[in-house]
């Protein structure tokens, strides 16, 4: 097993940004939680409601204004270092001029990793999600589904302790993401990675997580914290069991006012 | 029209049908195109020679094609054609440097951009034939001021269009490879760099050209050899002949250039394709 066993714990973290025009956008106010290793962690909320922003927070690639992450060593309580993390992005984010293996290959090349085990651990990856045989095309060559899947390879080929998954399906049809979903959640199972999802699909986070944020409209809060107790594997099955749907209820009704707020909010601005 | 007797074309298939695939072939653009070329010189060679006209003025293309293979065989024009050569693509290869350098630089500093900016305003529109006299005083007329005229047609137009390209450069790029672990050093010379690459390719054609105008014009006025020279030379003695050979090699050398371009266009640009 790759994970290291590190928490993630959200203290407080706030963001405001300066908008180019206008008064300053507060993205995030003092959001708190804390995720468990070997997890998969939902966060739903309305459509601006930062949870993108958290997860490039939690990864690093935004500083908050305010609050902090802290990785924790889950066992001791002791402050760990910065684990491995990947993230899948909504808009795939592949390089268009490069093929699919050089694309996978990219974290291990800007890492300094050998040719040869990049060109092997290139070619396990690719298996895993499906695509051998893709090495040589180019992104714009492949669907959708197909991009998001080098997409995953991408992220999973740097061994990562942590999986961002950005609305990874977010730019799909339904039925590719209905396949995409199940195969995800077999290698998260899998792999034992902890995973955080942002995902604005009740159905996806039931499906694929063990704890569920719902978030605010902006700025963004925690509003409630759920765990779906539902059995694994979970499939699409998994929708008929009566837990299923009083948790969709649930979810369906916090979120529900926080979507007219934030329609609200987007007709005024 | 349609109605042409079915019989014809039954009995007479091998010779019809060749004839009319011939001119069919005729008819194919790109076969239509030299056509056209042929027809003008042969219509110019003829009109010449029967209007008996003074070569000064216009000589006829037979007489233009043996003063080039003249002036190729023992004029000496081969080592002018490299001169020129030399300083075109001289100048443009430091222009290549620096202003794809600058470029990278200002695109990713705003104070490096707010510095170069307004001398690039103010030099970009200037028409940089007007240069020539200053670099001559600062200069001379040797070899470093044709590479300095040749640098600053190419500069402009480069660094112009590196600094576009990168920063049309979308930003889910930057991120993913921050994500994955990229340095900025790393993300400028593997994302940057290459998804700017199509509009600095279009800088370098237009630098290119511009490169192609300034050596001719520098070596018109001041040069002793190359082709911008040996032009002025020709012209001044009423050669006609050397001077439309020369109007000729100046010609392919354009073509040459904009064929190449092309082909490293489409090399550069495979995974746009299909």
């Amino acid at each position: 097993m790759t994970s290291t066993g590190v928490a993630i714990a959200c203290d407080d973290v706030s963001l405001t940004y300066s908008a180019k025009s206008g008064a300053p956008v507060e993205a995030l106010r003092r959001v708190s939680f804390r995720i468990d290793p070997r997890q998969v962690t939902a966060v739903i909320g309305p459509s601006g409601c930062g949870k993108s922003t958290l997860l490039q927070i939690i990864r690093g690639l935004l500083t908050p204004s305010n609050g902090r992450i802290r990785f924790i060593e889950a066992q001791t309580g002791a402050a760990a270092s910065t684990p491995q993390m990947a993230t899948v992005w909504q808009g795939f984010n592949l390089f268009p001029w490069r093929t699919v293996a050089d694309n996978v290959a990219f974290g291990l090349e800007v890492t300094g990793i050998p040719r040869q085990e990049r060109i092997e651990r290139t070619r396990r990856c690719l298996a895993q999600v499906d695509m051998a045989g893709f090495e040589a095309k180019y992104p714009r060559q492949l669907s959708g589904g197909m991009r998001q899947r080098v997409g995953l390879a991408r992220a999973l080929v740097m061994k990562p302790d942590v999986l961002l998954l950005d609305e990874p399906f977010g730019a799909l049809d339904a039925q590719t993401r209905l396949v995409l979903q199940e195969q995800l959640a077999r290698l998260v199972e899998k792999s034992g990675t902890t995973a955080v999802l942002v995902t604005h699909s009740i159905e996806e986070a039931i499906l694929l997580a063990d704890t569920i944020l719902v978030m605010t409209a902006r700025p963004g809060r925690i509003a409630a914290e759920m765990r779906v107790a539902l059995p694994r594997p979970r499939s699409l099955s998994t929708t008929h069991l009566t837990g299923y749907s009083s948790l969709f209820d649930q979810i369906y009704r916090l979120l529900r006012d926080e979507v007219v707020k934030a329609m609200i909010e987007t007709e005024s601005a | 029209m349609q109605d042409e007797p079915p019989i014809v074309s039954e009995m007479a298939p091998s010779a019809a049908g060749l004839l009319q695939k011939s001119m069919q072939k005729l008819g194919e653009p790109r076969i239509l195109g030299w056509l056209a070329v042929a027809f003008v010189l042969i219509t110019w060679e003829v009109a010449v020679a029967g209007a008996r006209l003074n070569p000064i003025y216009l000589p006829r293309p037979s007489q233009i094609l043996i003063a080039l293979t003249m002036m190729f065989s023992t004029g000496g024009l081969l080592s002018d054609l490299l001169a020129t050569l030399a300083r075109i693509f001289g100048g443009f290869a430091i222009a290549l440097f620096a202003g794809t350098l600058l470029g990278i630089w200002m695109a990713t500093s705003e104070r490096v951009s707010a510095i170069a900016d307004n001398f690039i305003a103010a030099l970009y529109p200037l028409p940089k034939v007007t240069l020539i006299p200053l670099l001559i005083i600062w200069l001379g007329t040797g070899g470093p001021f044709m590479l300095a005229i040749s640098t600053l047609g190419a500069f402009f137009p480069i660094v112009i269009n590196t600094v576009l390209g990168i920063r049309q450069c979308d930003t889910g790029l930057i991120l993913a490879a921050r994500d994955l672990g990229a340095t900025n050093r790393q993300v400028v010379r593997m994302v940057l760099l290459p998804s700017a690459i199509p509009s600095i390719f279009a800088g370098v054609r237009l630098g290119l050209g511009v490169s192609i105008i300034l050596v001719v014009a520098a070596e018109m006025v001041v040069g002793k050899v190359g082709l911008g020279a040996r032009l002025y030379l020709a012209g001044q003695v009423l050669e006609t002949e050397q001077v439309f050979a020369i109007l000729i090699v100046l010609a392919i050398l354009g073509v040459a250039v904009t064929k190449a371009q092309d082909g490293i266009d489409v090399w550069l640009n495979q995974w746009r394709l299909s």
